[in-house]
């Protein structure tokens, strides 16, 4: 299959939890992907399997869910298939996750500074283990080896630069302990120990759902301007459609473990094309709008029994025939070459059709 | 809250509640229906030798005057007279403590040692065969008496196997050197290497009798707030950072799982001390525990007191311990 994004490509991703009431089809064959510095953001209703799709990527699906089937490739490595032991090379160093609850996300007993500091040596040894181990490349250090007192005043003096790059004291944060910061406090040292490693992805699973709107702005207004400096890559996880509209260059739409629609910014706010996604952009407050908030007709599908055919089908007002016998292809509309890379997966648009 | 201060607050705790204990041991002793100057005298001493020994008792001020003399007494460090050897129960009770602390805290160190281990890999190979057998181990621990097992140990290790004695804290033919009464500790400031290795092996099977059953607790609670702790977000993040597991565990799970267990640590403890009433009369160890047994059966109220103030002490100053060491280990209760 031709390669899509060159950072990240994700394809016919499945993921399933085996619970005592029966296997819960989280993932139904994911597509997404994205290039080095670009902004995705994946978007859908609450259990549709966002998160599940954001924690498949680093491979921290635990038990009872394991993914079945699928390649996540990430530059050259298929993630899917990784050793763990080199799957922790790729963690924090090249991916790093910040997440909705980041009190909860940060070890209560270990001062604040104490756990940015082990993420940087954390990655500093995995990347010092990879040269080691790649024999092609001679072991070419800077000239002076350095001792490991040094290393560690270096690990501190980063992890202070990163607690200043977003917007904390040092002096009076890296001694406290997670319970002691505000719900935006805690996330900006979670932002903050994320790209200490200058990961060349941050995947942010809803980093401002629990935060006050106030804060809310703050932290997304931070996030850009960090990672517009270094280039960063954003899998950016929300469920308001306003927040992915402002961050992001693509958007992947998601319904009961699918990627429905997947396309530019443009694309998806000015051409919706799945019935899904318009009716999610109806259910979008406007400014100036007056008309009643849409909402889709209809339940989320139960999972463990899932609807056959296009999942949509039961909510959808443009359903056909064909609409409950076989999985809809994702497929792309409106040319190869576009930059859209507007795709969709849906009957009423398949070319053979 | 710094550290110093909650120790200060805790300390000024202990000392209300072992006030509590010395008022509550007071009035028992005053209350119960059996009459002391009886005992001592017998059923049909002439009643000026009665009224000579009340006096000599104290037993003729006023209830309150005798309060004052008895907490007096104490803080002098005098515990009374035993009625029966009529000895001063402070020089008892110093003779056959060390014993018991002995016994207790080598079953303290053994139940946490073994049960966090056991509970932390019960968790972490959840369902595999050393949770299986982690499981049941705790599950035996909890139901079967100790007595019980304690007699069924000894015929095992002492009668058929004869790898362990059945029961004393050192053989009759060694005479250790006492410095600080501890028998272990002793040995080891002398030099005596025999008198320490032998006192171990008289160590193994009361140590084990009296700690089984906090071990299976320990692991039981262990294994729950680990399972626990490795659903947690911050695990995840751990996770997420590329830690190897080992490094995830020792580092980020186990001092939040050890929590819990710190809380019951205490009260573990107390049930240590009460065990080692039995255990002690099973394997004829010279502790405090058989100490106050000897003294309920005499009716020696002042070294019933006596120990019983004892065990509350040391009881007391256990939990004032366990509760420093939790606020060491969780910052959340500092503040
Ligand atoms: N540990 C689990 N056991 C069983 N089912 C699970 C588990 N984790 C997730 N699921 C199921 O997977 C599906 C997707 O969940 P996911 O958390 O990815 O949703 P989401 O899109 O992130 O929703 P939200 O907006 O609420 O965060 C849900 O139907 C959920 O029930
Ligand atoms: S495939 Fe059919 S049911 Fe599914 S969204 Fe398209 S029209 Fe509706
Ligand atoms: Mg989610």
């Amino acid at each position: 299959m031709r390669r899509r994004g060159d950072l990240l490509d994700v394809s016919n991703l499945r993921v399933v939890f085996d619970t005592y009431t029966g296997q819960v089809k989280a993932l139904n064959g994911v597509e997404l992907w994205m290039n080095h510095g670009e902004r995705l953001g994946v978007v859908g209703e609450t259990g549709c399997g966002k998160s599940v799709t954001a924690l498949s990527v680093m491979r921290l699906i635990e038990e009872p869910g394991r993914i079945t089937e699928g390649t996540i490739l990430f530059e050259d490595k298929d993630l899917a298939t990784l050793s763990e032991n080199t799957l922790n090379t790729v963690r924090g160093k090249d991916i790093a996750m910040i997440f909705q609850e980041p009190v909860a996300a940060l070890n209560p007993v270990m001062k604040v500074g104490a756990q940015i500091v082990e993420n940087i040596e954390c990655q500093r040894k995995s990347a010092a283990l990879a040269r080691v181990s790649d024999k092609a490349e001679p072991a070419a250090d800077d000239g002076s080896p350095k001792k490991h007192g040094h290393r560690d005043t270096d690990s501190v003096k980063t992890m202070r630069d990163m607690l200043g790059h977003v917007g904390l004291d040092w002096q009076r944060t890296e001694n406290l302990y997670p319970h002691e910061l505000s719900g935006g406090m805690a996330q900006r040292v979670m932002i903050a120990m994320a790209l200490s490693s200058r990961p060349k992805l941050l995947i942010a699973d809803e980093p401002t759902s629990a935060l006050d709107v106030t804060i809310q702005a703050q932290i997304l207004n931070l996030l850009n301007s960090l990672v517009r400096e270094t280039q960063t890559a954003v899998l950016l996880i929300t469920h308001a459609m306003g927040v992915a509209a402002q961050f992001c260059d693509f958007i992947a739409v998601m319904y009961a473990g699918n990627v429905v629609e997947y396309g530019s910014l443009q694309a998806i706010f000015n051409n919706p094309l799945h019935p899904y996604t318009k009716g999610l952009l109806q259910a979008v407050p406007k400014i100036g709008r007056t008309d009643e908030l849409q909402s889709i007709p209809g339940i989320v599908p139960d999972l463990i029994d899932p609807p056959g055919g296009c999942r949509f089908h039961p909510r959808c007002p443009h359903r056909r025939p064909e609409c409950d016998k076989a999985q809809p292809g994702f497929e792309p509309v409106g040319g190869e070459a576009e930059a859209d890379r507007h795709h969709v997966a849906c009957f009423l648009y398949q070319r053979d059709q | 809250m710094e550290l110093g201060s909650f120790i200060i607050k805790r300390l000024f705790l202990m000392v209300l509640v072992i006030f509590g204990v010395l008022i509550i041991v007071f009035v028992v002793t005053r209350i119960i229906p059996a009459d002391p100057v009886g005992a001592i005298l017998g059923g049909n001493a002439p009643p000026a030798t009665v009224d000579a020994m009340r006096h000599q008792l104290g037993l003729d001020k006023s209830i309150f005057a005798q309060l004052l003399d008895y907490l007096g007494g104490i803080l002098r460090g005098n515990l009374g007279n035993s009625l029966v050897s009529s000895r001063p129960v402070m020089t008892d009770i110093m003779e056959f403590l060390p014993a018991t602390l002995e016994l207790a805290v080598s079953s303290i160190i053994f139940a946490v040692v073994l049960g966090v281990i056991l509970g932390l890999l019960s968790a972490v190979f959840r369902n595999r065969f050393i949770d299986h057998f982690s499981r049941v181990f705790s599950i035996l621990g909890i139901s079967l008496p100790g007595f019980w097992l304690g007699l069924i140990m000894i015929l095992i290790f002492y009668y058929r196997l004869g790898w362990l004695p059945n029961g004393g804290q050192y053989d009759m033919f060694l005479f250790p050197t006492r410095t600080t009464g501890l028998i272990l500790l002793d040995a080891v400031i002398h030099g005596e290497w025999n008198v320490f290795f032998n006192g171990i092996k008289h160590l193994i099977l009361p140590t084990f009798i009296l700690g089984y059953s906090s071990t299976a607790s320990i692991a039981r609670i262990m294994r729950a707030s680990m399972l626990d702790v490795l659903h947690q977000n911050y695990i995840r993040t751990a996770r997420a950072k590329g830690l190897p597991r080992k490094m995830v565990i020792l580092r980020h799970a186990l001092k939040n799982a050890l929590i819990p267990v710190i809380t019951i640590i205490g009260l573990e403890f107390g049930g240590l001390l009460s065990g080692a009433v039995l255990t002690e009369t099973i394997f004829s160890w010279p502790g405090l525990g058989r100490y106050i047994v000897n003294s309920l059966l005499t009716l020696d109220y002042p070294a019933i007191s006596g120990g019983t103030i004892f065990i509350a002490l040391i009881y007391s100053v256990v939990n004032l311990a366990v509760d420093i060491l939790y606020a060491a280990v969780d910052p959340r209760m500092r503040s």
